[in-house]
């Protein structure tokens, strides 16, 4: 049975990184309602497999990887009349702007979920979660010049949509 | 790699940052407990003060330098209040605001102007120095064990201002850390403000302090992941990554910003040729 890890060091962890796994989730198109127990899943396999890690990635990637995997398997079993990521609004300055700010985020979704699932992961964990290609592909063992491939054309194809969503997002 | 247009980052950057609330984190902590069946020490979430309860623990409040001080107060205080107030918030100065402001990478080196004015208004600004003096954010794993963690930071300031007294959270500097960090001393993702966290970065490169450069480049590009990125910013990143050994990540880093831009690449890898081996910038050719 493997050593299970010290829990003061597994605190450390959770600490240092629920909030960027929380984020990613939903990024990654889990649902608001399912995020809890998604997050709980990341942790919990980062537990089980503690003694996996052997530093070859940073913490950041492994989580990432494991959070990449855990929001798949959630996407798939949530039904799909679910709304994907309701929670991707706009920040809006003002309550005023509240409801105008919604719709534009709405929009943006919208434009997101246009592309291959492949592609919107690759965009929105380095251009919006700010992760870097190298370390998304750590993340998830995909070669890199295939990310770098694959973020390229997922800009192309945002960039598109959205100079023909322009004026509406204006 | 063409960058994102401005539009489209714009878009990009209007995406609600989605971040828990304590709430979810102690909901999550509790379930995630009940499911390992042990308890999980509460360590780091509230605490920015956890940057500096190391040094001040070791090395007493009083050894600290006047702007070390006045960074303890900038840290704690904003603790308190960015725990509880989410960015988008903060009405015009959100995060979406800002980024939507903000232009795609540029082509060709960006002409970075100094602010005119200090960043960090809680407080006196702090020194650039601010980050320097910040003990390192030690790997969650390699942190010794720790008594449960106090609802909040508790910082008495006695006037005027000299010797504010801090209650030392026990948990060492994480991420998260760094994330608040970041927000509190370089909240702007202009290209002035870039470039100072480039540069308290090449300051703790050159503290031989290589993780935490890289930790703090990579909390503000959480925060800014639209930001225009100056040489220094790629300099010190790579060249902080070859110090640690993580030379995969910087071939991979080399080669893109050497297809992404060819122009600037002679300048970047001048400046790694002290820290990263011939081999490692060999084979960063694109």
């Amino acid at each position: 049975m493997e050593k299970a890890p010290d829990t003061a060091d597994f605190g450390a962890l959770y600490a240092g990184h629920f909030r960027a796994v929380w984020r990613t989730l939903q990024r990654l198109g889990v649902h608001p309602g399912s995020v809890d127990d998604a997050a709980q899943e990341v942790f919990v396999t980062a537990w089980r497999r503690w003694a996996d890690f052997e530093g070859r990635s940073t913490e950041r990637t492994w989580l990432l990887g494991i959070a990449i995997r855990v929001a798949s398997d959630t996407r798939r079993k949530q039904r799909p009349t679910e709304p994907v990521s309701p929670e991707l609004q706009m920040t809006g300055p003002g309550p005023e702007s509240a409801a105008a700010s919604k719709e534009v985020g709405r929009r943006v979704e919208a434009l997101l979920q246009q592309l291959e699932p492949e592609r919107r992961e690759v965009l929105l964990l380095v251009d919006v979660e700010g992760y870097s290609v190298p370390e998304v592909a750590s993340a998830t063992g995909v070669n890199l010049n295939t990310l770098y491939t694959r973020l390229r054309s997922a800009r192309q194809q945002f960039e598109d949509l959205v100079k023909r969503e322009a004026e509406e997002l204006r | 790699m063409k960058p994102l247009s401005k539009e489209a980052s714009a878009a990009l950057s209007a995406l609600k940052a989605a971040d828990p609330t304590s709430e979810d984190e102690a909901r999550v902590r509790k379930n995630l407990e009940r499911a390992l069946g042990v308890a999980i020490p509460v360590v780091g979430v509230a605490a920015a003060t956890t940057a500096v309860s190391a040094q001040a623990a070791t090395t007493g409040f009083a050894a600290l330098s006047l702007g070390a001080k006045v960074a303890l107060v900038v840290v704690a205080v904003s603790t308190v209040s960015v725990v509880a107030v989410s960015l988008s918030s903060r009405g015009g100065e959100g995060r979406g605001e800002e980024q939507a402001k903000q232009a795609p990478k540029p082509e060709a080196p960006v002409v970075l102007v100094e602010p005119s004015e200090p960043e960090v208004a809680v407080v006196p600004p702090p020194p650039p120095e601010l980050v320097a003096v910040v003990p390192p954010p030690a790997k969650p794993r390699a942190a010794p064990p720790k008594p449960p963690e106090p609802e909040a930071p508790v910082v008495v300031v006695e006037a005027p201002i000299a010797e504010p007294v801090v209650t030392p959270p026990p948990a060492p500097p994480t991420a998260e850390t760094w994330d608040l960090e970041v927000e509190a001393n370089f909240p702007n993702c202009d290209p002035a403000t870039e470039l100072r966290s480039a540069q308290s970065a090449r300051k703790l490169l050159d503290a031989d302090r290589a993780e935490d450069a890289v930790w703090l480049l990579g909390a503000y590009q959480r925060r800014c992941p639209s930001g225009r990125w100056s040489d220094e910013a790629w300099s010190v990143r790579m060249a902080g990554l070859c110090k640690l050994g993580r030379t995969a990540e910087v071939v991979g880093l080399l080669q893109w910003f050497s297809a992404e831009y060819p122009a600037r690449r002679a300048a970047v890898l001048t400046e790694l040729r002290s820290s990263c081996s011939d081999e490692v910038l060999q084979h960063g050719q694109p």
